[in-house]
Order: C-alpha cells, then sequence, then structure tokens
C-alpha cells in the first residue's frame, strides 16, 4: 500500500496558501485509507462513509491548529479515531435487521460459509479490541488499521518507540486471553 | 504469549477486511471543502502583533499604576512630615516661645557662652530670631494666663540651643510665620519718630497716617523683635550711632549694639 503521507506536507502548503484544488488532491489522496481504517474499527461500510466525511470536516476547520509536528494523515487518522469513538459513545436508536418476519435471503455465492466464518472472526477480534483500554486500543487500532508506523504513533501520542511497543505487546496479552474466553 | 500465538494475532489484525469506500464518498468530502480555506500568514501575523501589542499596553499601565501609586504615598508621607513638623511648635507655642522670658540670667549668660562664635551677621541674625519668639508669644491668641514652664526646663532647652540644634531655630521661624500679622507702633527714643513694625512682613515703616484704632505702645513694652528693627532702621537712616548702641543695650539687645560699637 502507497504510505497516504508522502506528500501530504506539499499538498498542506498549498492548502493553507488557498489553493482549492490541492485540498481536493490532499482527499483524493487520503479518503481511501481515512475509510479502510474507520471501517476497520466500526465494521459497517454506510457508517465508515458518513464517519470519513465527518472526519473531513472536523479537519478543516480545524486544520490551522494542525502544527506539522505529525504527518497530516496521523493527525487525520486521530480525527477519524475521535469521531468513530464519539459515535460509539453517543446514545442512539439502533434497528435490527433481524427482527421477526423480516424476509430471509439465501446466499447461494460460492465459500459463502468461510465468508460469514472469517466476518465473525474479524467481528470478534473487533469486540475484543473495542474492550481494551483506551491508549491500548488506539495503538492497536492505528497501528494494525489505520497503517501508522510506531514513530508515528509515538510522535503524536507524545511517547517513545518503546512504548509503543510495549503498549502493543500489552495489548495483545489482553486480546489473547480476551480471545480464548470466548472459545 | 507464545511467539506463534502473537504473529497469528498479528496477522489476524493486519488482514482485517479491507474495504474499498463507496462511490461518490471522496465527491462528497470534496463538496465540504470551505471556499476559504487560506490560511492567511499576514492575518496570523498581524493577529500576533495585535496580541503582543496589546500585553505591552497591559503591562505598560501595571507599571505606570504602580509607579504613579509609588509616587503619591512618597508625597503623602512628605506632606504628613511636613505638616508634622509645622504643627509640632505650633500646637503649644507658648511652651515653646515663651521660653527666652523665663531665661534666667546665668542660663542666658550660659547661652551667650556656649554658643560657637559666628561672624556677626549670623549672631545679629540670631539674635533677631531669638527675639522674635516672644512678639509671637504676643501675637499667640493663648495671652499671659497660660502656665509658664519650669526653668529647669527651659535652661534644659536652651543647653539644647546652646549645643548647636539649630533645627529648632527653623522651626520656630516656621512656626513665627504661621501666627498671624501682629502690628506695633512706637515712638523711636532715637529719632522720636512715631515707627510702625510689622511682625509678619518684619518691616518698619514711619509713621504717616495713623490707622484705625492704631495705639502707640511706649518704648519699654514693645517687643524686643520690634525694637531691633526699628534700631535698626535708625542706624540705616543714618542715626546716631552712639544712641542707637545706648538704646539697643538697655533693651537687652547687647549683640547689635556690640555689633554697631565695633563698626
Amino acid at each position: 500500500m502507497l504510505a497516504p503521507w508522502n506528500e501530504e506536507g506539499r499538498l498542506l502548503a498549498a492548502v493553507r496558501g488557498g489553493d482549492r484544488s490541492a485540498a481536493e488532491e490532499l482527499v483524493e489522496r487520503t479518503y481511501s485509507a481515512v475509510y479502510a481504517s474507520l471501517y476497520r474499527l466500526c465494521g459497517d461500510g454506510d457508517l465508515a462513509a458518513d464517519l470519513t466525511q465527518e472526519t473531513y470536516r472536523k479537519a478543516w476547520e480545524a486544520l490551522d491548529g494542525f502544527d506539522g509536528r505529525s504527518q497530516f494523515f496521523t493527525w487525520l487518522y486521530r480525527i477519524a479515531y475521535t469521531t468513530f469513538l464519539n459515535h460509539i459513545r453517543r446514545p442512539r436508536r439502533i434497528t435490527s435487521f433481524d427482527e421477526e418476519g423480516a424476509p430471509e435471503v439465501p446466499d447461494h455465492s460460492p465459500g459463502a460459509d468461510q465468508l460469514i466464518s472469517e466476518r465473525e472472526e474479524g467481528a470478534r477480534l473487533r469486540a475484543a479490541v473495542m474492550t481494551l483500554p483506551e491508549d491500548l486500543r488506539f495503538t492497536v487500532a492505528a497501528h494494525f488499521w489505520g497503517g501508522l508506523p510506531v514513530k508515528e504513533i509515538a510522535r503524536i501520542e507524545n511517547i517513545t518507540g518503546v512504548a509503543v511497543r510495549k503498549r502493543l505487546h500489552k495489548a495483545f496479552s489482553i486480546l489473547e486471553a480476551s480471545l480464548d474466553e470466548e472459545k | 504469549m507464545t511467539a506463534n500465538r502473537k504473529a497469528d494475532l498479528q496477522r489476524k489484525l493486519t488482514l482485517a477486511p479491507v474495504a474499498k469506500p463507496p462511490a461518490g464518498l471522496a465527491e462528497r468530502i470534496k463538496r465540504e471543502i470551505p471556499k476559504d480555506l487560506r490560511f492567511n500568514a499576514e492575518t496570523e501575523r498581524e493577529r500576533l502583533s495585535k496580541a503582543v501589542s496589546f500585553n505591552l499596553r497591559v503591562a505598560a499601565s501595571i507599571l505606570i499604576l504602580v509607579s504613579s501609586a509609588y509616587l503619591g504615598l512618597q508625597l503623602l508621607s512628605r506632606l504628613d512630615e511636613k505638616q508634622s513638623v509645622t504643627q509640632q511648635p505650633a500646637r503649644n507655642p507658648v511652651a515653646v516661645r515663651a521660653q527666652p522670658k523665663v531665661l534666667t540670667a546665668p542660663a542666658a549668660a550660659k547661652e551667650e557662652t556656649q554658643v560657637p562664635a559666628a561672624p556677626p551677621v549670623v549672631r545679629e541674625k540670631r539674635a533677631a530670631t531669638r527675639h522674635r519668639r516672644p512678639t509671637a508669644v504676643a501675637s499667640a491668641p493663648v495671652p499671659a494666663a497660660a502656665p509658664t514652664p519650669p526653668a529647669q526646663s527651659v535652661n534644659a532647652v536652651a543647653e539644647q540651643r546652646a549645643s548647636g540644634i539649630m533645627a529648632f531655630d527653623r522651626v520656630a521661624s516656621k512656626s513665627a510665620a504661621v501666627v498671624a500679622d501682629v502690628v506695633e507702633t512706637t515712638t523711636s527714643p532715637v529719632s522720636g519718630k512715631e515707627m510702625r513694625y510689622s511682625a509678619r512682613d518684619k518691616k518698619v515703616q514711619v509713621v504717616t497716617s495713623k490707622l484705625q484704632d492704631e495705639r502707640i505702645t511706649p518704648w519699654a513694652s514693645v517687643s524686643p523683635a520690634a525694637k531691633l528693627k526699628i534700631l535698626e532702621t535708625e542706624l540705616a537712616a543714618g542715626g546716631d550711632r552712639k544712641a542707637i548702641a545706648r538704646v539697643a543695650r538697655e533693651a537687652g539687645l547687647t549683640d547689635f549694639a556690640d555689633s554697631i560699637e565695633k563698626r
């Protein structure tokens, strides 16, 4: 995967100079990665799209506050992650599609069982990650689902790379215990 | 945790489904890009300079406030000091100014001997100051009924003065200025002219026309300061030196008499 933060510095300067096309290019280069990381966090395509849109909305508002200490994408990922957290914390009405009387649509595609199994496993893993303490959760999500290198996470979290690795190690231990319990 | 288990977890996390963004998401995001994206360096600089100048103004105001308060306090304290200096002798004018009156002869002699030698002009001034004090007593609202201090304390004061505390004289002269004017009219024993002495102006005038209710005080009852000034006026007008010296000696103005005779 092409690192989305490579040319962001140049584009950012143009955006700050009022170049709208640069802003569009910045969106073009980063929105897939933002969407993907949000999708991995929430597991819902529509929700991930909405959250991606909200992430950029917030990013434009906060652009003056971006000090360039970290990569733009790292900063953007932080906004996306916070947006996701705000969303899951927000009280909302949940409509279940598994209601009684709902039409059952059979899936006859090949390997459906396998897909379902993989999805279920992914959902379990995601649920386990969501139960992690906040610092560990962010570190795992940013590293594995956001594609951020350890160095960038350390920079945005104001900690050392060693501390990030320690967090990851601790998170693995908790995740293992959590997944074993489910089994 | 085994290495295999860790690797398995890492693989599962990394292999989480990567979804493609829905079509049109980029357009939706782009539509929401604000029209004014410009991060204006000039505006920022202006804002910063405004903030700095505001801070400077606040600091300057505080400095001015503090320094003016300090100056005000200094001024007030000085005024207080001045007032206390001027009021202290004025509070009990009789006690202070009556001292020369009750000076006993030995004390006066002692005073004369202990005062350090000074040029004749200074001595004259001192004599004038000394003799002015009873004038102020005459003008003071508390007349002769005021109790006279004991001779012992007066002598102590006289000793203090003799030891060179000149501040007392300055204070006395200042307090004398505060007292209201006293006019004494008398007949000069030298020229026989009627002369008017003003304690406030310290001037002597030859009486040409009498003021309303003006009474002529006998020479013997005139204050020493008035006598001294009148005799000085006579001397300046070319009066008989010997006669002036004699009258001065009779009036107790020995310093003045000596200075005339020495000339």
